[in-house]
Protein backbone atom coordinates (compact mmCIF):
# COMPACT_ATOMS: atom_id res chain seq x y z
CA UNK A 1 0.00 0.00 0.00
CA UNK A 2 2.97 2.29 0.44
CA UNK A 3 4.07 2.03 -2.87
CA UNK A 4 0.86 2.82 -4.32
CA UNK A 5 0.12 5.98 -1.94
CA UNK A 6 3.61 7.05 -3.19
CA UNK A 7 2.78 6.58 -6.52
CA UNK A 8 -0.40 8.43 -6.24
CA UNK A 9 1.58 11.27 -5.06
CA UNK A 10 3.89 10.76 -7.99
CA UNK A 11 1.09 11.15 -10.25
CA UNK A 12 -0.20 14.58 -8.44
CA UNK A 13 3.40 16.30 -8.56
CA UNK A 14 4.11 15.09 -12.16
CA UNK A 15 1.12 16.93 -13.83
CA UNK A 16 -0.17 20.32 -13.51
CA UNK A 17 -3.75 19.72 -12.10
CA UNK A 18 -3.04 20.81 -8.33
CA UNK A 19 -1.00 23.81 -9.73
CA UNK A 20 -3.85 24.99 -11.35
CA UNK A 21 -6.39 24.27 -8.72
CA UNK A 22 -3.91 25.78 -6.83
CA UNK A 23 -3.52 28.84 -8.07
CA UNK A 24 -7.26 29.37 -9.15
CA UNK A 25 -8.21 28.89 -5.27
CA UNK A 26 -5.63 31.56 -4.73
CA UNK A 27 -7.18 34.26 -6.78
CA UNK A 28 -11.25 33.50 -5.25
CA UNK A 29 -10.43 33.45 -1.88
CA UNK A 30 -8.73 36.44 -2.22
CA UNK A 31 -11.33 38.38 -3.35
CA UNK A 32 -14.13 36.67 -1.26
CA UNK A 33 -11.74 38.08 1.51
CA UNK A 34 -11.26 40.95 0.43
CA UNK A 35 -15.06 41.75 -0.49
CA UNK A 36 -16.19 41.59 3.19
CA UNK A 37 -13.19 43.98 4.81
CA UNK A 38 -13.34 46.24 1.70
CA UNK A 39 -17.39 46.63 2.39
CA UNK A 40 -17.31 46.80 6.23
CA UNK A 41 -17.88 49.97 7.61
CA UNK A 42 -17.33 51.57 10.81
CA UNK A 43 -20.88 51.53 12.07
CA UNK A 44 -20.55 47.56 11.76
CA UNK A 45 -17.80 47.70 13.75
CA UNK A 46 -19.29 49.74 16.65
CA UNK A 47 -22.37 47.39 16.94
CA UNK A 48 -20.28 44.30 16.69
CA UNK A 49 -21.96 42.95 13.69
CA UNK A 50 -18.46 41.54 12.45
CA UNK A 51 -17.47 37.88 13.21
CA UNK A 52 -14.18 38.65 11.39
CA UNK A 53 -12.72 35.05 13.05
CA UNK A 54 -15.64 33.17 11.39
CA UNK A 55 -15.70 35.42 8.23
CA UNK A 56 -12.20 35.23 7.00
CA UNK A 57 -12.28 31.25 7.43
CA UNK A 58 -15.78 31.16 5.30
CA UNK A 59 -14.20 32.98 2.37
CA UNK A 60 -11.87 29.86 2.18
CA UNK A 61 -14.60 27.91 2.80
CA UNK A 62 -14.65 27.40 -1.61
CA UNK A 63 -11.52 25.18 -0.79
CA UNK A 64 -14.30 22.43 0.06
CA UNK A 65 -15.16 22.36 -4.00
CA UNK A 66 -11.54 22.23 -4.77
CA UNK A 67 -10.88 19.50 -2.76
CA UNK A 68 -14.46 17.39 -4.04
CA UNK A 69 -12.94 18.62 -8.22
CA UNK A 70 -9.25 17.33 -6.80
CA UNK A 71 -11.09 13.50 -5.45
CA UNK A 72 -13.23 13.49 -8.48
CA UNK A 73 -10.82 14.17 -10.97
CA UNK A 74 -8.23 11.86 -9.63
CA UNK A 75 -10.03 8.11 -11.19
CA UNK A 76 -11.73 9.99 -14.47
CA UNK A 77 -8.79 12.03 -15.73
CA UNK A 78 -7.40 8.13 -15.64
CA UNK A 79 -10.16 6.59 -17.77
CA UNK A 80 -10.00 10.20 -19.43
CA UNK A 81 -6.26 9.93 -20.89
CA UNK A 82 -6.30 6.20 -20.80
CA UNK A 83 -3.53 5.91 -18.34
CA UNK A 84 -5.92 3.64 -16.14
CA UNK A 85 -5.05 0.38 -18.20
CA UNK A 86 -1.37 1.34 -16.57
CA UNK A 87 -2.98 1.57 -13.28
CA UNK A 88 -4.88 -1.57 -13.15
CA UNK A 89 -2.14 -3.67 -15.00
CA UNK A 90 0.01 -2.24 -11.80
CA UNK A 91 -2.65 -3.12 -9.43
CA UNK A 92 -5.23 -5.76 -10.66
CA UNK A 93 -6.70 -5.35 -7.42
CA UNK A 94 -8.70 -2.48 -8.17
CA UNK A 95 -9.75 -1.65 -4.95
CA UNK A 96 -6.72 -0.89 -3.41
CA UNK A 97 -6.22 1.51 -6.29
CA UNK A 98 -9.34 3.67 -5.24
CA UNK A 99 -8.61 3.08 -1.67
CA UNK A 100 -4.99 4.89 -2.20
CA UNK A 101 -6.43 7.64 -4.42
CA UNK A 102 -9.02 8.19 -1.66
CA UNK A 103 -6.44 8.35 0.87
CA UNK A 104 -4.07 10.71 -1.23
CA UNK A 105 -7.53 12.94 -2.62
CA UNK A 106 -8.49 13.50 0.99
CA UNK A 107 -4.25 14.66 1.94
CA UNK A 108 -4.95 16.69 -1.24
CA UNK A 109 -7.88 18.17 0.23
CA UNK A 110 -6.07 18.84 3.28
CA UNK A 111 -3.71 20.75 1.65
CA UNK A 112 -5.58 23.08 -0.58
CA UNK A 113 -7.43 24.20 2.96
CA UNK A 114 -4.05 24.73 4.59
CA UNK A 115 -3.39 27.09 0.88
CA UNK A 116 -6.79 28.75 1.20
CA UNK A 117 -6.43 29.70 5.06
CA UNK A 118 -2.87 30.69 4.42
CA UNK A 119 -4.01 33.06 1.44
CA UNK A 120 -7.35 34.44 3.80
CA UNK A 121 -4.84 35.05 6.76
CA UNK A 122 -2.50 36.52 4.90
CA UNK A 123 -4.67 39.17 3.10
CA UNK A 124 -6.93 39.10 6.45
CA UNK A 125 -4.39 39.91 9.34
CA UNK A 126 -2.53 42.97 8.70
CA UNK A 127 -5.70 44.61 6.32
CA UNK A 128 -7.81 43.99 9.72
CA UNK A 129 -5.02 45.53 12.04
CA UNK A 130 -4.95 48.59 9.92
CA UNK A 131 -8.60 49.22 9.95
CA UNK A 132 -8.13 48.95 14.04
CA UNK A 133 -10.49 45.52 14.56
CA UNK A 134 -7.40 43.21 14.39
CA UNK A 135 -8.28 39.29 14.48
CA UNK A 136 -8.15 37.10 17.48
CA UNK A 137 -5.43 35.34 16.78
CA UNK A 138 -5.32 34.06 20.14
CA UNK A 139 -8.86 33.03 20.46
CA UNK A 140 -10.11 29.12 20.03
CA UNK A 141 -12.70 30.45 17.08
CA UNK A 142 -10.11 31.10 14.54
CA UNK A 143 -8.29 28.12 14.79
CA UNK A 144 -11.34 25.74 15.26
CA UNK A 145 -12.68 27.13 12.13
CA UNK A 146 -9.54 26.42 10.31
CA UNK A 147 -9.38 22.63 11.86
CA UNK A 148 -12.70 22.38 10.62
CA UNK A 149 -11.87 23.19 7.31
CA UNK A 150 -9.15 20.99 7.12
CA UNK A 151 -11.76 18.31 8.01
CA UNK A 152 -14.21 19.25 5.72
CA UNK A 153 -11.60 19.46 2.88
CA UNK A 154 -10.70 15.54 3.02
CA UNK A 155 -13.91 14.58 3.24
CA UNK A 156 -14.72 15.74 0.06
CA UNK A 157 -11.44 15.15 -1.51
CA UNK A 158 -11.87 11.46 -0.32
CA UNK A 159 -15.97 10.83 -1.44
CA UNK A 160 -14.70 12.43 -5.01
CA UNK A 161 -12.47 9.84 -5.51
CA UNK A 162 -15.62 7.46 -5.12
CA UNK A 163 -17.75 9.09 -7.45
CA UNK A 164 -15.06 9.08 -10.16
CA UNK A 165 -15.13 5.45 -9.75
CA UNK A 166 -18.74 5.28 -10.14
CA UNK A 167 -19.55 7.26 -12.82
CA UNK A 168 -16.25 7.55 -14.50
CA UNK A 169 -17.31 10.47 -17.51
CA UNK A 170 -15.22 12.88 -16.12
CA UNK A 171 -17.53 16.17 -17.75
CA UNK A 172 -20.63 14.28 -15.98
CA UNK A 173 -18.64 13.33 -12.92
CA UNK A 174 -17.61 16.88 -12.08
CA UNK A 175 -20.83 18.47 -13.28
CA UNK A 176 -22.78 16.06 -11.16
CA UNK A 177 -20.57 16.98 -8.04
CA UNK A 178 -20.72 20.62 -8.39
CA UNK A 179 -24.09 20.51 -8.89
CA UNK A 180 -25.15 18.29 -6.61
CA UNK A 181 -23.37 18.98 -3.14
CA UNK A 182 -23.81 22.49 -3.46
CA UNK A 183 -26.46 23.05 -5.01
CA UNK A 184 -29.25 20.37 -4.70
CA UNK A 185 -28.68 18.92 -1.26
CA UNK A 186 -29.49 22.70 0.01
CA UNK A 187 -32.50 22.79 -1.09
CA UNK A 188 -33.75 19.31 -0.47
CA UNK A 189 -32.73 20.78 2.91
CA UNK A 190 -35.08 23.58 2.75
CA UNK A 191 -37.93 21.43 1.24
CA UNK A 192 -37.55 18.52 4.18
CA UNK A 193 -34.81 18.75 6.52
CA UNK A 194 -35.56 15.78 8.30
CA UNK A 195 -34.33 14.53 5.10
CA UNK A 196 -31.53 17.14 4.53
CA UNK A 197 -29.62 16.95 7.73
CA UNK A 198 -28.63 13.40 7.19
CA UNK A 199 -27.17 14.40 3.31
CA UNK A 200 -23.16 14.74 3.11
CA UNK A 201 -22.98 18.48 2.84
CA UNK A 202 -25.00 18.85 6.01
CA UNK A 203 -23.37 16.04 7.93
CA UNK A 204 -20.25 17.43 7.36
CA UNK A 205 -21.29 20.81 8.01
CA UNK A 206 -23.15 19.10 11.21
CA UNK A 207 -19.45 18.15 12.39
CA UNK A 208 -17.60 21.42 11.94
CA UNK A 209 -20.74 23.17 14.39
CA UNK A 210 -23.04 22.99 12.14
CA UNK A 211 -23.60 27.09 11.00
CA UNK A 212 -24.94 26.16 7.62
CA UNK A 213 -27.12 23.52 8.90
CA UNK A 214 -31.17 24.06 10.44
CA UNK A 215 -31.26 21.38 13.24
CA UNK A 216 -27.45 20.15 12.24
CA UNK A 217 -26.76 16.36 13.92
CA UNK A 218 -24.89 16.25 17.08
CA UNK A 219 -21.18 15.99 16.22
CA UNK A 220 -20.77 12.35 17.27
CA UNK A 221 -23.10 11.07 14.57
CA UNK A 222 -22.37 13.82 12.19
CA UNK A 223 -18.53 12.07 12.34
CA UNK A 224 -20.32 8.32 11.97
CA UNK A 225 -21.90 9.99 9.44
CA UNK A 226 -19.57 11.40 7.27
CA UNK A 227 -17.20 8.54 7.92
CA UNK A 228 -20.44 6.48 6.53
CA UNK A 229 -20.91 8.11 3.54
CA UNK A 230 -16.79 7.96 3.34
CA UNK A 231 -16.85 4.54 3.24
CA UNK A 232 -20.10 4.03 1.09
CA UNK A 233 -18.63 6.40 -1.83
CA UNK A 234 -15.42 3.89 -1.42
CA UNK A 235 -16.97 0.90 -1.76
CA UNK A 236 -19.23 1.94 -4.43
CA UNK A 237 -16.63 2.78 -6.36
CA UNK A 238 -14.42 0.05 -6.07
CA UNK A 239 -17.34 -2.17 -6.96
CA UNK A 240 -18.35 -0.22 -10.19
CA UNK A 241 -14.46 0.29 -11.05
CA UNK A 242 -13.55 -3.70 -10.21
CA UNK A 243 -16.09 -4.76 -12.41
CA UNK A 244 -16.12 -2.43 -15.66
CA UNK A 245 -14.26 -3.78 -18.38
CA UNK A 246 -11.46 -1.50 -19.08
CA UNK A 247 -12.10 -1.26 -23.13
CA UNK B 1 3.17 -19.43 -20.91
CA UNK B 2 0.28 -17.88 -21.94
CA UNK B 3 -3.03 -19.96 -22.59
CA UNK B 4 -6.26 -19.06 -23.55
CA UNK B 5 -9.02 -21.86 -23.41
CA UNK B 6 -12.05 -21.57 -24.71
CA UNK B 7 -12.72 -17.55 -23.87
CA UNK B 8 -15.88 -15.78 -25.38
CA UNK B 9 -16.93 -12.31 -24.61
CA UNK B 10 -19.64 -9.96 -26.19
CA UNK B 11 -20.08 -6.63 -25.84
CA UNK B 12 -24.03 -5.83 -25.51
CA UNK B 13 -24.92 -7.78 -29.18
CA UNK B 14 -21.71 -7.68 -30.66
CA UNK B 15 -19.88 -10.98 -30.44
CA UNK B 16 -15.90 -9.87 -29.61
CA UNK B 17 -14.53 -13.17 -28.74
CA UNK B 18 -16.33 -16.51 -28.88
CA UNK B 19 -15.27 -20.02 -28.43
CA UNK B 20 -11.41 -19.09 -29.04
CA UNK B 21 -8.00 -21.01 -27.66
CA UNK B 22 -4.73 -21.25 -28.12
CA UNK B 23 -1.13 -21.64 -26.64
CA UNK B 24 1.97 -18.96 -26.62
CA UNK B 25 5.55 -20.48 -25.92
CA UNK B 26 8.44 -19.55 -24.63
CA UNK B 27 11.31 -18.14 -26.28
CA UNK B 28 9.40 -17.26 -29.87
CA UNK B 29 8.10 -14.52 -31.11
CA UNK B 30 3.98 -15.16 -32.21
CA UNK B 31 2.16 -13.16 -34.11
CA UNK B 32 -1.55 -12.42 -33.08
CA UNK B 33 -3.14 -11.66 -36.60
CA UNK B 34 -6.82 -10.81 -37.79
CA UNK B 35 -8.75 -7.97 -39.41
CA UNK B 36 -9.57 -4.87 -37.70
CA UNK B 37 -12.13 -5.85 -35.41
CA UNK B 38 -11.45 -9.30 -35.57
CA UNK B 39 -11.00 -9.56 -31.23
CA UNK B 40 -7.02 -8.85 -31.18
CA UNK B 41 -7.32 -6.54 -28.89
CA UNK B 42 -10.54 -7.42 -27.04
CA UNK B 43 -8.25 -11.44 -26.07
CA UNK B 44 -5.13 -9.36 -25.12
CA UNK B 45 -7.14 -7.14 -22.60
CA UNK B 46 -8.83 -10.61 -21.30
CA UNK B 47 -5.24 -12.28 -21.16
CA UNK B 48 -4.10 -8.60 -18.83
CA UNK B 49 -7.10 -8.69 -16.49
CA UNK B 50 -8.75 -5.71 -17.55
CA UNK B 51 -11.62 -7.23 -19.23
CA UNK B 52 -13.95 -9.80 -18.20
CA UNK B 53 -14.57 -12.79 -20.57
CA UNK B 54 -17.60 -14.39 -20.44
CA UNK B 55 -16.54 -17.60 -20.28
CA UNK B 56 -13.46 -19.46 -20.77
CA UNK B 57 -9.99 -18.95 -19.12
CA UNK B 58 -7.35 -16.50 -19.90
CA UNK B 59 -3.71 -17.64 -18.22
CA UNK B 60 -0.08 -15.61 -17.53
CA UNK B 61 2.31 -17.79 -16.48
CA UNK B 62 -0.20 -20.36 -14.77
CA UNK B 63 -2.22 -18.02 -13.38
CA UNK B 64 -4.99 -15.34 -14.57
CA UNK B 65 -3.42 -12.18 -14.36
CA UNK B 66 -5.40 -10.42 -12.11
CA UNK B 67 -4.21 -13.22 -9.04
CA UNK B 68 -0.10 -13.25 -10.11
CA UNK B 69 1.55 -11.06 -7.52
CA UNK B 70 3.47 -7.88 -9.06
CA UNK B 71 2.00 -8.67 -12.53
CA UNK B 72 3.68 -5.72 -13.76
CA UNK B 73 7.02 -6.78 -12.74
CA UNK B 74 6.72 -10.38 -14.72
CA UNK B 75 4.17 -9.40 -17.51
CA UNK B 76 5.19 -6.31 -19.89
CA UNK B 77 2.22 -5.13 -22.01
CA UNK B 78 1.37 -2.20 -24.43
CA UNK B 79 -2.08 -1.78 -25.32
CA UNK B 80 -2.37 1.77 -26.84
CA UNK B 81 -0.48 4.35 -28.16
CA UNK B 82 -2.46 7.58 -26.65
CA UNK B 83 -2.66 6.09 -23.12
CA UNK B 84 -0.77 8.76 -21.52
CA UNK B 85 -1.55 12.12 -19.54
CA UNK B 86 -0.39 14.22 -22.22
CA UNK B 87 1.05 17.34 -19.84
CA UNK B 88 3.31 14.37 -17.48
CA UNK B 89 6.70 14.10 -19.18
CA UNK B 90 8.09 10.97 -20.36
CA UNK B 91 9.89 9.95 -17.83
CA UNK B 92 7.70 11.03 -15.03
CA UNK B 93 5.16 8.78 -16.54
CA UNK B 94 7.78 5.97 -16.02
CA UNK B 95 8.45 6.98 -12.92
CA UNK B 96 4.88 6.59 -11.64
CA UNK B 97 4.61 3.13 -13.25
CA UNK B 98 7.91 1.60 -11.60
CA UNK B 99 6.83 3.17 -8.53
CA UNK B 100 3.48 1.41 -8.36
CA UNK B 101 4.61 -1.84 -10.12
CA UNK B 102 7.11 -1.67 -7.38
CA UNK B 103 10.45 -2.04 -9.53
CA UNK B 104 13.08 0.51 -8.91
CA UNK B 105 13.52 3.39 -10.21
CA UNK B 106 16.98 2.97 -11.70
CA UNK B 107 15.20 0.52 -13.98
CA UNK B 108 13.40 3.99 -15.74
CA UNK B 109 16.42 5.40 -17.27
CA UNK B 110 17.72 2.01 -18.19
CA UNK B 111 14.80 1.42 -20.18
CA UNK B 112 14.66 5.22 -21.92
CA UNK B 113 18.04 3.92 -23.07
CA UNK B 114 16.83 0.70 -24.58
CA UNK B 115 13.64 2.56 -26.25
CA UNK B 116 15.76 5.76 -27.41
CA UNK B 117 14.72 8.05 -25.82
CA UNK B 118 16.52 9.24 -23.25
CA UNK B 119 16.94 12.50 -25.01
CA UNK B 120 12.97 13.33 -25.04
CA UNK B 121 12.26 11.91 -21.37
CA UNK B 122 12.05 15.74 -19.78
CA UNK B 123 9.57 16.75 -22.46
CA UNK B 124 5.98 16.77 -21.81
CA UNK B 125 3.99 13.67 -23.45
CA UNK B 126 1.58 16.10 -25.69
CA UNK B 127 4.89 16.98 -27.75
CA UNK B 128 5.77 13.09 -28.58
CA UNK B 129 5.19 12.11 -31.91
CA UNK B 130 3.10 8.58 -32.21
CA UNK B 131 5.87 7.06 -32.97
CA UNK B 132 7.84 8.21 -29.87
CA UNK B 133 4.66 7.59 -28.02
CA UNK B 134 5.01 3.71 -28.74
CA UNK B 135 8.29 3.84 -27.56
CA UNK B 136 7.72 5.25 -24.32
CA UNK B 137 4.77 2.38 -24.16
CA UNK B 138 7.49 -0.29 -24.72
CA UNK B 139 9.54 1.51 -22.30
CA UNK B 140 7.19 0.90 -19.90
CA UNK B 141 6.27 -2.43 -20.56
CA UNK B 142 9.97 -3.34 -20.51
CA UNK B 143 10.37 -1.60 -16.94
CA UNK B 144 10.03 -4.98 -15.06
CA UNK B 145 12.35 -7.38 -16.77
CA UNK B 146 9.40 -8.97 -17.92
CA UNK B 147 9.26 -12.58 -19.09
CA UNK B 148 6.12 -12.29 -20.80
CA UNK B 149 5.61 -9.36 -23.41
CA UNK B 150 2.51 -8.96 -25.22
CA UNK B 151 2.12 -5.73 -27.54
CA UNK B 152 -1.10 -4.66 -28.83
CA UNK B 153 -0.18 -3.20 -32.77
CA UNK B 154 3.26 -2.39 -31.77
CA UNK B 155 4.42 -1.47 -35.44
CA UNK B 156 1.44 1.09 -35.52
CA UNK B 157 3.29 4.82 -36.05
CA UNK B 158 6.62 3.48 -36.29
CA UNK B 159 8.81 4.67 -39.27
CA UNK B 160 10.86 1.89 -40.99
CA UNK B 161 13.97 2.45 -39.14
CA UNK B 162 11.83 2.22 -36.12
CA UNK B 163 10.08 -1.17 -37.48
CA UNK B 164 13.94 -2.46 -37.88
CA UNK B 165 14.86 -1.51 -34.60
CA UNK B 166 11.57 -2.89 -33.04
CA UNK B 167 11.81 -6.47 -34.87
CA UNK B 168 15.22 -6.28 -33.68
CA UNK B 169 14.15 -5.98 -30.15
CA UNK B 170 11.63 -8.42 -30.08
CA UNK B 171 14.00 -11.35 -31.58
CA UNK B 172 16.42 -10.19 -28.59
CA UNK B 173 13.65 -10.45 -26.23
CA UNK B 174 12.39 -13.93 -27.48
CA UNK B 175 16.00 -15.33 -28.04
CA UNK B 176 16.95 -14.49 -24.47
CA UNK B 177 13.40 -17.37 -24.15
CA UNK B 178 11.08 -14.54 -23.05
CA UNK B 179 7.33 -15.26 -24.73
CA UNK B 180 6.64 -12.36 -27.21
CA UNK B 181 2.86 -12.33 -28.13
CA UNK B 182 2.20 -9.07 -31.46
CA UNK B 183 -0.70 -8.24 -32.45
CA UNK B 184 -1.14 -6.80 -35.86
CA UNK B 185 -4.12 -6.48 -38.68
CA UNK B 186 -0.87 -6.50 -41.53
CA UNK B 187 0.51 -9.93 -41.95
CA UNK B 188 3.59 -8.75 -43.43
CA UNK B 189 4.33 -6.64 -40.36
CA UNK B 190 5.10 -9.76 -38.17
CA UNK B 191 6.56 -12.25 -40.90
CA UNK B 192 9.78 -11.07 -40.35
CA UNK B 193 9.31 -10.55 -36.92
CA UNK B 194 7.68 -13.54 -35.53
CA UNK B 195 8.50 -17.39 -35.44
CA UNK B 196 4.66 -18.46 -35.27
CA UNK B 197 1.11 -16.72 -36.06
CA UNK B 198 -2.06 -17.27 -34.70
CA UNK B 199 -4.58 -16.03 -36.81
CA UNK B 200 -8.55 -15.26 -35.85
CA UNK B 201 -11.36 -13.47 -37.52
CA UNK B 202 -14.74 -12.00 -36.60
CA UNK B 203 -13.73 -13.28 -32.78
CA UNK B 204 -13.19 -16.75 -33.63
CA UNK B 205 -9.90 -19.32 -34.20
CA UNK B 206 -8.58 -18.92 -37.99
CA UNK B 207 -5.16 -20.80 -37.39
CA UNK B 208 -1.71 -21.22 -35.95
CA UNK B 209 1.06 -22.34 -37.68
CA UNK B 210 4.58 -21.43 -38.39
CA UNK B 211 4.99 -17.98 -40.79
CA UNK B 212 7.14 -20.15 -43.20
CA UNK B 213 3.63 -22.44 -43.32
CA UNK B 214 1.26 -19.85 -43.58
CA UNK B 215 3.32 -18.00 -46.62
CA UNK B 216 3.71 -21.83 -48.38
CA UNK B 217 -0.06 -22.32 -48.00
CA UNK B 218 -0.88 -18.74 -50.40
CA UNK B 219 -0.62 -19.88 -54.36
CA UNK B 220 2.75 -18.65 -55.64
CA UNK B 221 3.83 -18.65 -59.37
CA UNK B 222 6.06 -18.15 -61.73
CA UNK B 223 6.28 -14.51 -63.78
CA UNK B 224 8.17 -14.57 -66.94
CA UNK B 225 9.12 -12.32 -69.61
CA UNK B 226 9.40 -13.12 -73.25
CA UNK B 227 9.48 -10.84 -76.56
CA UNK B 228 7.11 -14.25 -77.95
CA UNK B 229 4.18 -14.08 -75.04
CA UNK B 230 1.44 -15.11 -77.42
CA UNK B 231 3.31 -18.24 -78.61
CA UNK B 232 4.53 -18.97 -75.13
CA UNK B 233 0.89 -18.22 -73.54
CA UNK B 234 0.07 -21.05 -76.74
CA UNK B 235 2.42 -23.12 -75.25
CA UNK B 236 1.42 -23.73 -71.39
CA UNK B 237 -1.99 -23.78 -72.09
CA UNK B 238 -1.44 -26.64 -74.14
CA UNK B 239 0.85 -28.23 -70.87
CA UNK B 240 -2.30 -27.14 -68.73
CA UNK B 241 -1.04 -24.20 -67.02
CA UNK B 242 -2.46 -20.74 -67.21
CA UNK B 243 -0.83 -17.62 -68.05
CA UNK B 244 -2.16 -14.25 -67.22
CA UNK B 245 -1.01 -10.65 -68.04
CA UNK B 246 0.98 -9.24 -65.81
CA UNK B 247 3.31 -5.70 -65.00
CA UNK B 248 5.11 -4.62 -68.12
CA UNK B 249 4.20 -7.47 -70.95
CA UNK B 250 5.34 -10.06 -68.59
CA UNK B 251 2.98 -13.39 -67.99
CA UNK B 252 2.12 -14.37 -64.12
CA UNK B 253 1.96 -18.49 -64.29
CA UNK B 254 -0.13 -19.18 -61.17
CA UNK B 255 0.79 -22.75 -59.50
CA UNK B 256 3.72 -23.27 -61.70
CA UNK B 257 7.71 -23.96 -60.83
CA UNK B 258 9.82 -21.90 -63.07
CA UNK B 259 12.06 -24.99 -63.67
CA UNK B 260 8.85 -26.29 -65.76
CA UNK B 261 7.85 -23.38 -67.15
CA UNK B 262 11.66 -22.93 -68.94
CA UNK B 263 11.70 -26.16 -69.86
CA UNK B 264 8.94 -25.95 -71.78
CA UNK B 265 10.16 -22.70 -73.49
CA UNK B 266 13.65 -24.36 -74.14
CA UNK B 267 11.63 -27.30 -75.52
CA UNK B 268 10.19 -25.10 -78.28
CA UNK B 269 13.00 -22.30 -78.96
CA UNK B 270 11.22 -19.72 -76.97
CA UNK B 271 13.29 -16.93 -75.86
CA UNK B 272 13.12 -16.00 -71.96
CA UNK B 273 14.16 -12.20 -70.74
CA UNK B 274 13.51 -13.17 -67.21
CA UNK B 275 12.28 -16.06 -65.40
CA UNK B 276 10.83 -15.82 -61.71
CA UNK B 277 9.53 -17.52 -58.87
CA UNK B 278 6.71 -15.85 -56.87
CA UNK B 279 5.79 -16.20 -53.50
CA UNK B 280 1.78 -15.60 -53.08
CA UNK B 281 1.92 -11.75 -51.80
CA UNK B 282 1.16 -12.09 -47.70
CA UNK B 283 -2.23 -10.04 -48.00
CA UNK B 284 -3.22 -12.55 -50.53
CA UNK B 285 -3.20 -15.51 -47.74
CA UNK B 286 -3.99 -13.41 -44.87
CA UNK B 287 -7.18 -12.32 -47.03
CA UNK B 288 -7.59 -15.88 -48.45
CA UNK B 289 -6.99 -17.64 -44.32
CA UNK B 290 -9.55 -15.16 -43.32
CA UNK B 291 -12.43 -15.53 -45.85
CA UNK B 292 -12.22 -12.02 -46.95
CA UNK B 293 -11.77 -12.91 -50.49
CA UNK B 294 -13.59 -9.50 -52.36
Amino acid sequence: MTALLAAEVLKLRTTRLLLWLGLILVGVVALSVAAPIATADEFGDAFGQFDWESTVVSAAGVATLFALLAGVLSLTAEYRHGTVAWTFLATPKRERVVLAKGIVSALAGVGLALLAAAVALAIAVPWLSSRGTPLELASGELWRNVGGLLVACAFWGALGVGLGGIVRNQVAAVVLALIWFPLIEPIIGAINNEVGRYLPSSAVDALLGGAATADPLPRPAALALTLAYVAVFWAAGAFVASRRDVA
Amino acid sequence: MIEVAGVSKRFGSTVAVQDLSFRVEPGHVTGFLGPNGAGKSTTLRILLGLVRPDAGTATVLGASYRDLPHPAGRVGAVLEASSFHPGRRGRDHLRVVARESRIPESRVDEVLETVELTGDARRRVGGYSLGMKQRLALAGALLGDPEVVILDEPANGLDPRGMRWLRDLLRGLASEGRAVLISSHVLAEVAQTADEVVIIDRGRFVAHSTVEEVVAGGAGGVRVRTPDAARLRELLAAAGMEAAAGRDGALVVRGAEPARVGELAAQHGVVLHELVAESGSLEDVFLQLTGDTA
